[in-house]
C-alpha cells in the first residue's frame, strides 16, 4: 500500500502516528511519505505532535521510522505546488490531504483528474467545526464527487497557498485552531482510511440489507455540539450555481 | 409460528402502521439512528431496509400477492392516519433535523436557521440534491441540503 500524507502540521502530525502504527501492524510491504515544506515551531506544540523543532516531514519520519522500523517512510520536506503535484499524487496511491489552505487542496484536485486510480481523503477545520471529504478514482472515473464538485470554495480559492508567501506573510496567516478539532477531523479520517483499506467495495454499497445506508462521500462534525454527520453526495460535477444566493433563491 | 424478522409487508399495510410498529421493526432491523428519527425519515428508512431485505414490495407496485393475508381474503382497512405537522429535513453541516418548513421557500428557511445555524452567506444549496429553482417552495419529505464550506485549517 502507498500512503502519503500530505501536511503534517495539527491535523497530520497526529495522524501520520497512527497510520504508520497501523500500517506497520499489517502484512505486506507499505510506504508512507509525508509531505510538508513547513517547520516545527515552540508554539505549534499546543497542537502539533513532534519532539523536535526542524522541518516538519523529516522530524517526523526520522522520529516514526525509529518507532516503526520495518515500515518505509520518507519525507518530502517541500510544499505542494502545481510544478510537484504528478510526484505527490500517483496512481494507485491513497492520500491523505490534511494540509490548511483550498489553494492546495484545488492543486490536488487537479493532480487527481490526471491519474486513473487514486484515492484522497482530505481533511480540514475552523475553529470548532469542520469536513471530511473522500474522492475515489478507479479506471478514470470519480465513483464519489472530486473535491472541487460541491465546493466552490475549493474550485475557486480565495486563499494563498504557502508556496506563495514569504516568511512575514506566513508567520501572520496563522488563525487561532483548537486541537481537538485537529483530532476529531484526524480520526474520522483515520476511519475512512480504515474503511476503505479493508472493504472499499463494501463502503461504496448503497444499501447494506443488515446496517441499512452504508456509503457517504462527506463527513461533517462539530466538536462544540458534539456531533457528527455523514452524507452521500451525487457525483456529477460541479452542479452548484455560480450565482449569489440572493439571485440563487 | 410466524417469524417476526420475514414477515412480509404490503405497502398499504406498512402505510397504516403506527408509529410505533414502524419504530418496533425498525429497531428489530437496526436501522442506524431510528431511536432519534422524525416519523417522515423513520418510515422512509425502515422500508427502505425491509424492501432491501424483500419483506415490501417497491414503492407504488400493486402488492396484494406479496401480503399474507392475500388469496382472496379482502385487504384490511388501513387505520386512520394521526394528523402531523408535514415536515422536511434540513442539512448544513453537522446540523441534520426534520423541521416544520414545508411551504415555505428556501430564502425563508436560511433566514430563519441562520441565527441558529450560523449558515453560510455564499452556502450553495440543493433539494433532493439538485439545484432548486429560484422560487422552489419545500414540500413534504424533501430533503434541503445546504452545503457547509469546507474546513479551510488543519
Amino acid at each position: 500500500m502507498k500512503v502519503t500524507i500530505i501536511g503534517v502540521g495539527g491535523i497530520g502530525s497526529h495522524l501520520s502516528e497512527w497510520i504508520a502504527r497501523y500500517l506497520a501492524s499489517l502484512e505486506g510491504e507499505h510506504t508512507l511519505t509525508l509531505v510538508d515544506g513547513d517547520h516545527f515551531e515552540a508554539h505549534n506544540k499546543s497542537r502539533q505532535a513532534f519532539e523536535t523543532p526542524g522541518m516538519k516531514a523529516v522530524v517526523l519520519s526520522t522520529a516514526l521510522s525509529r518507532r516503526f522500523p520495518h515500515l518505509s517512510i520518507q519525507p518530502m520536506a517541500e510544499y505542494v505546488t502545481s510544478q510537484n503535484v504528478d510526484f505527490v499524487v500517483v496512481e494507485e496511491e491513497i492520500v491523505l490531504l490534511c494540509v490548511d489552505n483550498h489553494k492546495t487542496r484545488k492543486i490536488i484536485a487537479d493532480g487527481m483528474a490526471k491519474c486513473r486510480d487514486v484515492t484522497v481523503i482530505s481533511g480540514g477545520n475552523e475553529l470548532t467545526d469542520g469536513n471530511v471529504q473522500v474522492c475515489i478514482r478507479r479506471e478514470g472515473v470519480d465513483l464519489t464527487p472530486t473535491l472541487t464538485a460541491h465546493h466552490p470554495e475549493i474550485a475557486s480559492p480565495a486563499d494563498k497557498g504557502p508556496f506563495e508567501m514569504g516568511c512575514e506573510e506566513l508567520a501572520k496567516s496563522g488563525t487561532p485552531q483548537i486541537l481537538f478539532a485537529n483530532l476529531t477531523a484526524a480520526v474520522i479520517m483515520g476511519n475512512l482510511f480504515y474503511r476503505l483499506t479493508s472493504d472499499e467495495a463494501g463502503f461504496l454499497t448503497e444499501l447494506n440489507p443488515s446496517l441499512g445506508p452504508t456509503r457517504y462521500t462527506e463527513v461533517f462534525f462539530d466538536i462544540h455540539r458534539n456531533t457528527v454527520d455523514a452524507r452521500w453526495f451525487t457525483v456529477k460535477e460541479s452542479p452548484v450555481p455560480t450565482t449569489s444566493p440572493a439571485v440563487q433563491e | 409460528m410466524s417469524d417476526e424478522n420475514d414477515q412480509k409487508y404490503t405497502n398499504a399495510e406498512f402505510d397504516a402502521m403506527d408509529e410505533n410498529k414502524v419504530y418496533a421493526i425498525a429497531k428489530k432491523l437496526r436501522v442506524p439512528g431510528c431511536a432519534s428519527m422524525g416519523e417522515s425519515e423513520l418510515r422512509a428508512r425502515t422500508a427502505e431496509m425491509l424492501r432491501a431485505a424483500g419483506q415490501l414490495p417497491p414503492a407504488g407496485e400493486n402488492d396484494a400477492a406479496a401480503s399474507p393475508q392475500a388469496g382472496g381474503q379482502a385487504p384490511r382497512p388501513a387505520a386512520p392516519r394521526p394528523v402531523a405537522t408535514p415536515m422536511a429535513t434540513v442539512r448544513y453541516g453537522s446540523h441534520n433535523a426534520q423541521l416544520p418548513v414545508v411551504g415555505k421557500t428556501i430564502a425563508a428557511i436560511r433566514r430563519e436557521l441562520t441565527p441558529s445555524w450560523n449558515i453560510d452567506a455564499g452556502a450553495a444549496v440543493y433539494v433532493n440534491g439538485q439545484t432548486p429553482s429560484p422560487d422552489h417552495v419545500v414540500a413534504t419529505e424533501e430533503t434541503v441540503e445546504f452545503i457547509r464550506p469546507a474546513g479551510q485549517k488543519g
